[in-house]
């Protein structure tokens, strides 16, 4: 048998595991392209805001609770005000299991999505993260800023009880994870994935050719 | 305990060891290299530490680094080396996220393992410590850390 030395090993090691992973890694995002296209047509309640036809458009995972989601929103409602032509968002849940009222609230936001009260529910879950973030109970406050933000609180406990609610929550969380979802706030810009509102920040500054941070995350 | 009077035993057990702390440093490579790497940059911009364009070049090469450190531990294939590599990545560590404990950095949960599990920063950083112990142990003792290696199988070669 030939012999092989040492370091002709560790180059046919190094080159190998190189080549099998990224093969790997190539297949894998192909079946996840294959799989979103069919998943597309099944995504429940779009909470969607801006102009569809705008040339930055952002989908966002987020989990109500997550404190970095907090800053990506005020970032992304700072683009919407500034450039309402420009930008388009489309929002889906992603609650994680660390945050103890993050399925909670998506129910919610999923219950005020269906009466199209769903910005207003939101920027308000946003206003008072930390207050209700902290309570063992959370509904207290969720049915005050439910009633600040118009919505009928009557109609919310119904629409609490319906299990169609759970379905469009996890549609969302699947198709998250179908996109290598694994933590809050996760955009898609543009179909490009960004972590965290530095990311979608740089991401969007660039698109928008901004050069000097106008909007702070 | 000096290196000429080791025991079997002793030897199984840093083979164990060096088997053990090399898999799981290719499964947390592993998966940090199959997910996309701006979930990892992500947690590496929690920490606050580098700026932008370092953080973007460690969240490409640091689960590669990972990966091929574990892979070369547990085969046993340049040892000394490898093992100095793993003490300064862990050192590395270890200093990441003590600043980040000192500065109270909201961090939630390291992701220091990617997707394999989660940890506060407090766990990973004791887990951090006894790693880095256990890698000092090998170092030391690098004769039963070298049984069943391909280090040994080179040098039977050679000779």
């Amino acid at each position: 048998m030939a012999k092989i030395s040492k370091p002709i090993l560790t180059i046919v090691l190094i080159v190998c595991c190189v080549a099998l992973l990224a093969g790997f890694k190539y297949f894998q995002s192909q079946r996840a392209a294959a799989n979103l296209q069919a998943a597309a047509k099944t995504v429940l309640s779009p909470r969607a805001k801006g102009n569809p036809k705008a040339e930055i458009k952002i989908l966002e995972f987020i989990d109500f609770q997550c404190p970095a989601c907090a800053s990506g929103v005020k970032v992304i409602a700072e683009y919407l005000e500034k450039y309402p032509e420009k930008v388009y968002v489309e929002v889906r849940h992603f609650p994680l299991a660390m945050h103890k009222h993050g399925i909670t609230s998506a129910r919610w936001g999923e219950c005020a999505a269906r009466q199209d009260k769903f910005w207003p529910f939101l920027d308000g879950l946003i206003e008072r993260q930390r207050e209700w973030s902290a309570l063992n109970d959370p509904l207290p406050p969720f049915r005050d800023i439910a009633t600040k933000a118009g919505l009928n609180v009557e109609q919310i406990k119904e629409c609490l009880n319906d299990t169609t609610i759970d379905d469009a929550i996890q549609a969302d969380v699947e198709e998250g994870k179908m996109r290598k979802v694994v933590s809050t706030p996760s955009y898609f810009v543009n179909h490009e994935m960004c972590v965290g509102a530095k990311s979608l920040k740089t991401k969007v500054d660039n698109l928008l050719g901004i050069k000097e941070a106008e909007v702070k995350p | 305990m000096s290196e000429g009077k080791i025991s079997k035993f002793t030897t199984y057990k840093f083979l164990v060891l060096r088997l053990i702390i090399g898999g799981f440093f290719i499964a947390v490579g592993l998966d940090k290299v199959l997910e996309p790497h701006q979930n990892f940059l992500y947690v590496i911009q929690g920490y606050q530490i580098f700026p932008e364009l370092l953080e973007n070049i460690a969240a490409y090469v640091f689960p590669w680094i990972e990966l091929f450190l574990g892979l070369f531990l547990f085969l046993g294939l340049w040892l000394k080396w490898i093992l100095r590599g793993f003490l300064l990545m862990i050192s590395a560590f270890i200093l990441i996220i003590s600043q980040a404990l000192v500065r109270k950095l909201p961090i939630e949960f390291c992701g220091c393992f990617g997707g394999l599990f989660s940890s506060d920063i407090h766990q990973t950083l004791i887990l951090d410590v006894f790693l880095w112990l256990f890698v000092f142990l090998m170092m030391r003792f690098i004769a039963p850390t070298s049984f069943l290696s391909l280090d040994k199988y080179f040098s039977r070669q050679e000779k």
